[in-house]
């Protein structure tokens, strides 16, 4: 693999790891983190994560991964599966410094 | 009722507005008996915690741990459905009396009886509340509700609202007579099981028709359905297959048509296969020629955002992270829109550029 792509695959599988500790942790979603697929479907079906859960996850990306989703029907879109929330933390993400509150 | 006219005016039915199929491959069996519980949860992948009415999707495994069933549990009081896409009814009854812990236990093919009808659309539920009862209009996702002698069960597999209404067959013409009279005010349109399934993969959902020789649910990325902790039918040789899973299946996209089987190429390494490709009017509409595909790559590769170079055609493509589209359902309530309604509603495109 060519160092460009693999830096940047290495970053995406390091944010990949991110958000899968944060729904195990954060929105106690009861499954090992490797066993949480990047296309999974986060509600409804999938980790069936409900409108508690929403809120939930909109508050620990801006808290642990510097990621702010707007409060708007545009934010759906990102919401869809955890690989779509990887998306929006590489986009939009803000790395915290250590420590930080 | 508009008939079928194109995929993109079927897709359009699917994601604008409401379509109506009629499904010929799912199986609906009724398990009854002290055994139906044992019986159902000995080949389901997921566990059975369901309260009455509830459904829950789940696969049947071969003992192998390959993929044999595509399914919904549900529950209804003591008997249990399932809703099977994948093997014959002949098929998926042996298996389940092969592996039914007790003898107690009667299965019904229901499909043999009673005819599907599967209704999809941002404004599906305003069909079937006229059509059948307005209270189906509540039914929440995942459960099942029975309205006189049809019994509708709330799921989907496009991303927009679906039911599938299971009808007895002597009944079957009037109910369906009765949803395309509902169908008038809503633009219904008829379309194909195959712009169904189109949907399905633009969706990113699980269909049992593509890419069929990828049989792991972990190469399939469908460990959600999986219940680790639990024993079923398949589950020893699953969780052996779990370290030699090597390779994922991904989408991706690309403007030219790409060959089934074709090797994928990454700087000249080959890094995986083309699985399932199938042209997406919807996408394609005011775009250039779009082509969506299943592609089954090394892991380290299987990742949203890579190019890759279909080796036969030299066709170039890109992994995506479905849904490829914004579901216009996302955005719909039946708390706040209505068909009639909708030029005064502000919804965000389908198909961003």
């Amino acid at each position: 693999m060519n160092p460009t792509l693999r830096a940047r695959l290495d970053h995406r599988e390091r944010t990949l790891a991110a958000v899968r500790s944060l729904l195990v942790e954060d929105l106690k979603v009861r499954r090992a983190p490797e066993n949480i697929d990047p296309d999974t479907p986060l509600f409804g079906t999938g980790l069936a994560l409900d409108s508690v859960d929403a809120i939930e996850l909109v508050v620990a990306l801006e808290a642990r991964l510097g990621a702010s989703l707007p409060d708007t029907q545009e934010s759906r879109r990102w919401m869809r599966t955890v690989n779509t929330v990887v998306q929006y933390v590489l986009d939009h993400g803000k790395p915290r410094a250590a420590g930080a509150p | 009722m508009t008939a079928a006219l194109d995929p993109l005016a079927e897709a359009r039915a699917i994601r604008e507005r409401v379509a109506v199929a009629r499904p010929d491959a799912v199986v609906a069996l009724r398990l009854t008996g002290a055994g139906a519980f044992d019986a159902t949860s000995a080949v389901s992948t997921a566990a059975l915690h369901l309260g009455d009415a509830q459904m829950r999707p789940t696969l049947l495994l071969r003992e192998d741990g390959s993929i044999l069933a595509d399914a919904y549990v549900c529950r209804d009081d003591e008997a249990l459905w399932i809703l099977s896409e994948g093997p014959s009814s002949a098929a998926l009854v042996e298996h389940i009396q092969r592996h039914a812990p007790s003898r107690d236990l009667s299965i019904t093919d229901v499909t043999a009886s009673h005819g599907v009808l599967s209704v999809h659309g941002p404004y599906a539920w305003e069909l079937v509340g006229e059509a059948l009862d307005p209270d189906v209009v509540g039914m929440p996702f995942l459960s099942l509700y029975e309205v006189g002698a049809v019994t509708c069960f709330r799921a989907g597999k496009t991303g927009e609202y679906g039911y599938d209404l299971l009808v007895p067959r002597e009944r079957f013409e009037e109910v369906e007579a009765r949803v395309i009279a509902a169908g008038e005010a809503l633009e219904l349109g008829s379309v194909s099981n195959a712009s169904v399934d189109l949907a399905a993969l633009e969706n990113g959902f699980f269909c049992v028709r593509h890419a069929p020789r990828v049989t792991s649910p972990f190469d399939r990325q469908l460990r959600w359905r999986i219940a680790f902790e639990r024993s079923f039918v398949g589950a020893p040789s699953l969780y052996a297959l779990a370290s030699a899973s090597t390779r994922r299946l991904v989408h991706a996209l690309s403007t030219t048509r790409l060959e089934v089987d074709a090797d994928l190429q990454v700087d000249g390494e080959v890094v995986g296969r083309v699985e399932h490709a199938e042209r997406s009017a919807l996408l394609s509409a005011g775009h250039a020629d779009a082509w969506i595909s299943l592609v089954s790559l090394d892991a380290a590769y299987a990742h949203p955002e890579v190019d890759l170079t279909e080796t036969r055609s030299g066709a170039a493509l890109r992994t995506v992270a479905p849904p490829v589209l914004d579901n216009r359902s996302l955005y719909v309530s039946p708390q706040r829109h209505a068909f009639a309604s909708r030029a005064s509603d502000a919804f965000p495109p389908l198909v961003r550029p």
